[in-house]
């Protein structure tokens, strides 16, 4: 009998031991499989069984992209660094759209672009492989992208991939990102290293503006490359100027400048001039800058311009306006209807030059006026208010001929300032409307950039006249203190009914 | 199956664990809620991110007692002498313990509601993140589940499931510590820097492949990985299978 019982132990044991042993293999042999099949899938099908759902498709190029990537030849070898390791975590950092955008890159770009991640600390050698002449001061650019094709390349900040209400920024000192361009930003550099610039630009600075960081970004997208020619006692246009820009100055052009610009424009130069009427500015006449722009039969007046028609104003505001482009730049834009804001008023001047032909560029409404406002009070100076017309905004003259001088004289910021592109994104129709104005500017044949479209970043915002201190309270009450406690009573009262059970 | 999740699903309100795991659950998901209402911007995928992180308070709770409450009483061999397969156990309480979480998550579509009532947006980044937060909640409530077999005590269950689900959370920043620490001790034994700089981001690689939130991470954005999804399934499948060895393996220990 005991014998019997041994015997049965024995066999019990060896039945557990293989059963344990079973149960190991059996798990261990399903982790390997497991493993191995999401390693695989991840590396084959990872990239293909990835898609890109969001809005505007912002981690995904678009077809712009697409279409210029199949333009390269197949042996092109675009490469981008970014000057750190790659983050683990990209969400609401500043690279949370750049880093699932590049991946995308490569996965559409058939082995042209490359995108690496590699911290110059860890591997100094990768500073002297993109910029061996130190050129770009690599070494201190640790948070940007290096874009690099045939020995050139490109330096991009993540700040550069996003527009800003400029307008927030201004009251809060804070950055609230209205806009992605990381695709514009990138893809515009790749193009601009594979073709070449094929225009300088030149934009004047000094002269109290505000800035010119997104009217580069526009013409460095058209292939064209945009230098400072700052104010100076030798001011004196370059030779390789293909465009000459004023952008919102709020001050007037010295004797100096006035001399070069005018020897400029008579050599055939091309000008680009924008100034607003602004609470800096109420008092500046621009009195050399119009003796230079009388050349040309356009004069910018010292005035506001003031919309009367409601059908023109922009949310019932007088300053704030649509304004129609003049026929032939109706077809500037795809819409012919664009927005000024506190404009002056750009005319014909007086002495006309019989050489220039002036046509006007952007009209108001026919009961439009203008008048002087009071730098101290803001208010309308009495009797400031002049005969109701219409009024341009804007005006182009240019003389027939080879080698001919031109300008486009704007009497609003709306189309170039970084205020209003970076609150209306660089697909605007004010901004199209700019980038054809460009294009009759400048002689040399342009092939436009790649139009990538901003992608606007959604807004979180709730209705404020619904989203109340009231409501707040309501919210917090509600889901932190009335359910959580009726819960924890409903705990209570189930804990001591069965507690005896 | 449907009779084992139906018990275990009504069991959870038969005792305070349903409720408590709910109202802990409602009081978060409503300070986040409220922090965003407040400030007069919602974003539910953020809310939805946030709420992950609580997976490793939450899914102990409700997971404790699946198998180790019945070791302890003895009811567990009703398992094995009941004409009801072992897999239909396993998947009849971890169905239990998800449907739980849905019952949670109802919180959230109040928020939803709430948020679109008041002007703000629900888009598909939202839909992402609560995708990848059932998948995750599967993933753990597995675990947990393995973590309530290997003993009958709930509170050794509990902490041995918070183990797992920290360790899961935490990985981002083992893999970061396991990189430099490679690179630390190959440098210490002589190796050229950039070597052991590449040894190190090898180590971190590897590490951090294993990290469900980094594979997740774009879908807030929008971006749906299909291999990122299959990951925690298969993840989940795997603590499952393990669940299972457990008990077949008592099954035949007992005979």
């Amino acid at each position: 009998m005991s014998k019997d019982n041994s015997s049965e132990k024995i066999n019990s044991d060896v039945r557990a031991d293989k059963m344990k042993l079973f149960s190991i293999g059996s798990v261990v042999l399903l982790a390997a499989i497991i493993l191995l099949v999401n390693f695989l899938f991840d590396k084959i099908l990872g990239k293909a069984m990835t898609f890109d759902f969001s809005d505007s498709s912002q981690n995904s190029v678009s077809k712009e992209t697409i279409d210029y990537l199949d333009t390269l030849s197949p042996d092109t070898r675009i490469r981008i660094v970014g000057l750190f390791n790659r983050p683990d975590n990209v969400a609401s950092t500043k690279y949370q759209y750049i880093v699932p955008l590049l991946d995308d890159y490569v996965k559409e770009s058939n082995g042209k672009i490359t995108v690496e991640y590699i911290d110059p600390t860890e591997h100094p050698t990768i500073i002297s492989q993109l910029d061996p002449t130190n050129s770009y001061d690599l070494a201190n650019q640790s948070e940007n992208f290096v874009v690099e094709y045939n020995g050139k390349i490109k330096v991009i900040s993540p700040i550069d991939c996003y527009s800003y209400d400029e307008e927030y920024y201004r009251s809060t000192n804070n950055y609230l990102i209205v806009g992605n361009n990381t695709e514009y930003t990138f893809t515009n550099a790749m193009y601009v290293l594979t073709n070449g610039y094929s225009a300088k630009a030149y934009v004047v600075t000094g002269l109290k503006e505000e800035g010119n960081e997104y009217i580069t970004k526009i013409l460095n997208s058209m292939s064209i490359d945009v230098e400072s020619l700052p104010v100076s006692e030798n001011f004196a246009v370059p030779d390789d100027c293909s465009l000459l820009i004023l952008n919102g100055p709020n001050s007037d052009i010295s004797e100096k400048m006035y001399v070069a610009m005018s020897d400029y424009l008579s050599s055939g130069g091309k000008l680009l001039v924008a100034v607003d009427y602004s609470s800096i500015n109420v008092n500046e006449n621009f009195v050399r800058l119009n003796l230079l722009l009388n050349q040309m039969n356009i004069n910018i007046d010292p005035l506001l311009i003031y919309e009367n028609d409601p059908a023109y104003q922009l949310s019932g505001y007088a300053y704030d306006s649509n304004v129609t482009a003049v026929e032939p730049f109706d077809e500037f834009s795809s819409l012919p209807i664009l927005h000024a804001t506190y404009c002056r008023s750009v005319k014909q001047a007086e002495n006309p030059n019989s050489a220039y032909i002036t046509l006007p560029v952007l009209a108001t409404s026919d009961n439009a006026a203008t008048l002087q406002v009071d730098p101290e009070t803001g208010r309308a100076v009495d009797n400031g208010m002049i005969t109701t017309a219409k009024y341009y905004v804007a005006m182009y003259s240019y003389v027939d001929g080879v080698d001919a001088s031109e300008a486009f004289v704007f009497g609003t910021l709306n189309f170039t300032s970084d205020l209003y592109i970076s609150s209306y994104g660089l697909n605007d129709y004010n901004v199209e409307f700019l980038r054809s104005c460009v294009r009759e500017l400048v002689d040399v044949e342009l092939i436009d950039g790649v139009n990538v479209q901003t992608k606007m970043i959604d807004s979180f915002s709730l209705d404020t006249t619904k989203s109340t201190t009231s409501a707040s309270t309501a919210v917090l009450v509600v889901f932190m203190v009335l359910i959580p406690v009726v819960l924890i009573g409903m705990a209570v009262i189930v804990y001591s009914k069965r507690k005896n059970l | 199956m449907y009779a084992i999740f139906k018990r275990e699903f009504l069991s959870y309100f038969r005792s305070p664990v349903g409720y408590v795991a709910i109202s802990i659950f409602s009081f978060l998901a409503g300070f986040i809620f409220y922090s965003q209402f407040s400030y007069g911007t919602v974003n539910i995928g953020s809310e939805v991110i946030s709420l992950r992180s609580f997976f490793v308070i939450i899914v102990p709770i409700i997971t404790m007692g699946l198998l180790a409450e019945d070791k302890k009483r003895g009811t567990d061999i009703l398992y094995y002498t009941t004409p009801v397969s072992l897999f239909n156990v396993v998947a009849g309480k971890v169905l239990a313990a998800f449907a739980l979480y849905a019952v949670m998550f109802l919180n959230v579509v109040i928020h939803i509601i709430v948020t679109l009532a008041c002007g703000g947006q629900f888009g598909v980044g939202a839909v992402g993140t609560i995708i990848v937060f059932f998948f995750m909640a599967f993933m753990f409530i597995s675990m947990g589940m393995f973590a309530s077999a290997i003993t009958d005590n709930q509170i050794v269950s509990a902490i041995v499931a918070f183990i797992f689900i920290l360790i899961t959370q935490l990985l981002t920043m083992m893999s970061e510590y396991a990189g430099t620490a490679v690179t630390s001790l190959a440098s210490t034994i002589g190796i050229k820097s950039e070597s052991a700089s590449s040894a190190g981001s090898a180590v971190k690689n590897f590490v951090g492949w294993f990290d469900p939130f980094a594979k997740t991470q774009d879908f807030r954005l929008g971006v749906f990985s299909v291999s990122a999804l299959i990951f925690l399934l298969s993840i989940g499948i795997l603590f499952l299978y393990m669940t299972y060895r457990v008990l077949e393996k008592k099954r035949w220990s007992q005979a």
